[in-house]
């Protein structure tokens, strides 16, 4: 999206000055030699004009882009069983490991730096799963961790065991 | 207003002319006065054939006069902006006064200039069409990689297991192959649930998916939300249209046909 705007706003700018050209034709035949130093300037103020166009708007592109980056909010971590819920920005973050860690230190006291750190094993006896926009219930780890990033609404913490009770519920 | 001073400095030269003649001679002067008037509009003074030569010029300057109207006439019906249009009918007047030869001279340079100006905005705009297209093929291709890229996740839900798996179809080829995956995803998940509610330790295999003969059936949602068996269709039709997979146990299908018969029965009855 972000090359082809420039190529558009281009092509846009070529054809304002092609109608100018053709505006310019009936001056140039009724008087070949004075009004072409004219015409000239007309053209210096074109060229001006586009140049400061395109200038605006590639900085407004930039705008943009700053606004999308902002615009991700952060997201609820809901750990079951407790009532406070904590909240973690998944854009600060680069992959799933880094995700892992990051809820290892919010939720495991006297948490240890390990290698071997992921989604399955960040919070010893839970699941880490996360609910989308259409509000079902998803096991994380499964998609790309962008695509997690744009799809992921809320993050659920889950004991493996003792899910009697959603099972009742569920039923 | 300036034509009237060149014609009065004139005068006094035929004046000076018609004493020295002959009556005879006068009227002949008087003729070439008048001829000589015409040609000082035209041109410089001369002899009897110079005199019929500019006669031949005025003709042919008069008929370039018209069309050079003519051409700036429909140059002003051509433009589209009325004050443009006002502004060139006020300069040739000035120019036709001032000197009759130089439209004549700067006209063909003119036409050609517009020529060109028209072949160069006509190439331009061909330009323009060509890149467009280009930019727009740019684009599906990169579309289309995409997809290929990101493959297709739909979602897969299990009887028992709260929570669901995302599954990339685009990854496998055949029925065989994802009834493997469905296992692999939700073997773990269900020996968790079961560990609980049967006191059953072991993971056993979820097998049967396609043939109905085990405990779970793989089912699912196509584009317009039937529920529908999974392995009727050819793998990739199913691919097309499936949107969601869902893992049933296989008792509730028998129920459901069941019931099924007992609305037809009804129906006979």
């Amino acid at each position: 999206m972000n090359s082809f705007e420039p190529q558009s706003q281009d092509s846009l700018q070529r054809r304002f000055h092609q109608d100018n050209s053709t505006t310019q034709q009936p001056r140039d035949t009724t008087t070949p030699f004075i009004p072409k130093p004219a015409s000239k300037n007309h053209n210096n103020s074109n060229s001006s004009s586009g140049a400061a166009g395109r200038s605006f708007q590639g900085f407004g592109l930039n705008v943009e882009d700053d606004l999308v980056s902002s615009v991700v909010p952060p997201v609820t971590v809901v750990l079951e069983g407790r009532s406070i819920c904590q909240r973690i920005s998944l854009d600060k973050h680069g992959s799933y490991q880094s995700l892992a860690s990051a809820l290892r230190q919010m939720f495991v006291d006297g948490a240890d730096s390990t290698d071997d750190l992921d989604l399955s094993n960040a919070i010893p006896g839970h699941l880490i799963a996360y609910e989308d926009m259409e509000n079902d219930l998803l096991l994380a780890g499964d998609l790309t961790w962008k695509d997690f990033v744009r799809v992921a609404k809320r993050i659920r913490i889950l004991p493996v065991k003792g899910n009697t009770r959603q099972v009742k519920r569920n039923e | 207003m300036e034509g009237c001073p060149r014609n009065r400095e004139i005068g006094p030269k035929l004046l000076d002319l018609i004493p020295q003649g002959r009556k005879w001679y006068q009227e002949d002067k008087n003729n070439t006065d008048q001829e000589k008037k015409l040609e000082l509009r035209l041109g410089p003074p001369g002899g009897d054939e110079e005199d019929h030569s500019a006669i031949k010029k005025k003709n042919t300057e008069i008929r370039n006069i018209k069309k050079e109207t003519e051409d700036k006439s429909f140059h002003c019906f051509n433009g589209n902006h009325f004050s443009p249009s006002n502004k060139t009918t006020s300069v040739p007047h000035i120019s036709q006064k001032r000197t009759a030869p130089g439209p004549v001279v700067g006209w063909p340079p003119v036409r050609s200039f517009r020529k060109n100006l028209a072949s160069t905005s006509s190439s331009k705009l061909g330009n323009e069409s060509s890149h467009g297209g280009q930019i727009n093929k740019s684009d599906d291709g990169e579309k289309q990689v995409e997809t290929k890229k990101e493959g297709m996740f739909v979602k897969i839900n299990m009887d028992g297991v709260p929570i669901g798996r995302k599954v990339d179809l685009n990854a496998y080829n055949s029925y065989e192959q994802l009834s493997f995956v469905v296992d692999k995803l939700f073997r773990g998940l269900l020996a968790a649930q079961r560990d609980i509610s049967d006191g059953q330790g072991e993971e056993k295999p979820i097998i049967g998916l396609l043939d109905g003969k085990g405990e779970f059936t793989l089912t699912y949602e196509d584009n317009e939300g039937d529920k529908m068996l999974v392995g009727d269709v050819p793998w990739q039709m199913f691919v097309s249209s499936v949107k969601r997979l869902r893992v049933i146990k296989s008792s509730e299908i028998s129920s459901a046909l069941t019931f099924g018969c007992s609305k037809q029965e009804k129906m006979m009855h």
